[in-house]
């Protein structure tokens, strides 16, 4: 994808400054045909930190080192039903927990769908984790293992159906996780 | 492997944060991905804390409603080139508003308005910028009360 010459960071800045100088007002008009701040590139790199399913889904631990967590995770777009079937389960299978540690990543768990699909039209969900509990595990399969349907050993066949919704449903993307701290609140 | 974190987030979200002076969400949640340049951290950081005064001086009532729900994260660990993220969630969105950041600075601060304008504009990695994406919450069914 490519920026037009209007949405450049360079072509915008440079039209930012002749506006300025042109006009030398104080106005809200002073910022129109600025776009600098909202320059859309289609494949911004974060690294090899991302994970792809073979991975994600059955990565045995998932820690935050940090107050915030965020999961990216990259859902194949016919199978998003299924996804926040599992993801439902998840969130579940934590508050529902005995274990108070458990209950507590339960509450601060937030999912958001993007509304504009991403590459290849896959679905785009941010799990939000505010606040991560410090040595609290967020694997979705080590949670479903032992919290789903009253944990083990009767809820095997269970397990397995919903993991493999899950392993399926990020068949082609992935997950990424980043740890995060609150830098301001208004 | 590497993927694209914000990427393919949507050309239409991408058309609606370039137009001209507006910043309007669409959805009901908003994010806002800035990707700052190593060393740019307390640039944008004190810019952002005068949004916030901005918008806690601001007479209008749907300004001071935007501040109650923006909250921004920062990564703790930098990304490829030193390049900083931070992640800014809106929730809820005060629907219609405008959350240009420069807009709102220019209404409570017009004599400095240049200067905060140059000092934000210069703090974003110029390769990745800004982005700006429309969310949905997923009722994950949890029987926690919302905050």
């Amino acid at each position: 994808m490519t920026l037009a010459p209007s949405e450049s960071p360079e072509a915008t800045k440079q039209e930012h400054m002749r506006t300025m100088v042109n006009k030398g007002s104080r106005s809200s008009h002073v910022w129109i045909g600025v776009a600098l701040v909202a320059v859309v590139a289609f494949g911004v790199l974060l690294g090899s930190s991302f994970a792809p399913v073979s991975e994600a889904a059955a990565q045995p631990t998932v820690n935050f080192s940090s107050a915030t967590g965020i999961v990216l995770n990259v859902v194949d777009p016919t199978r998003t039903a299924d996804f926040e079937e599992v993801m439902k389960a998840f969130g579940g299978s934590l508050v529902g927990s005995s274990d108070p540690q458990r209950q507590r990543m339960g509450e601060g768990l937030k999912l958001y769908r993007a509304a504009e699909a991403g590459p290849n039209n896959f679905a785009l969900y941010y799990l939000f984790v505010d606040p991560a509990v410090s040595g609290g595990n967020y694997a979705v399969a080590q949670v479903l293992a032992d919290e789903y349907m009253g944990g083990p050993p009767g809820n095997g066949d269970e397990v397995r159906a919903i993991y493999e919704k899950y392993s399926a449903a990020l068949t082609g993307g992935g997950q990424q996780t980043i740890n995060m701290d609150l830098m301001l609140e208004f | 492997m590497a993927i694209a974190f914000v990427g393919g987030i949507g050309w239409g979200a991408a058309r609606t944060a370039a137009q001209p002076g507006t910043r309007v969400f669409t959805a009901d949640v908003g994010m806002m991905v800035s990707h700052v340049k190593s060393g740019q951290a307390v640039a944008f950081e004190r810019t952002m804390k005068r949004v916030g005064e901005a918008l806690a001086l601001s007479e209008e009532f749907d300004r001071r409603r935007q501040a109650v729900s923006w909250k921004i994260y920062k990564a703790t660990d930098p990304l490829e080139g030193g390049v900083l993220l931070y992640i800014a969630l809106l929730d809820p969105v005060v629907s219609g508003a405008d959350y240009w950041v420069p807009q709102i600075l220019n209404e409570a601060f017009p004599t400095e308005v240049q200067e905060l304008y140059d000092t934000y504009a210069g703090a974003f990695d110029e390769g990745q910028g800004q982005h700006l994406m429309n969310l949905t919450r997923v009722d994950l069914g949890l029987a926690v009360a919302e905050p």
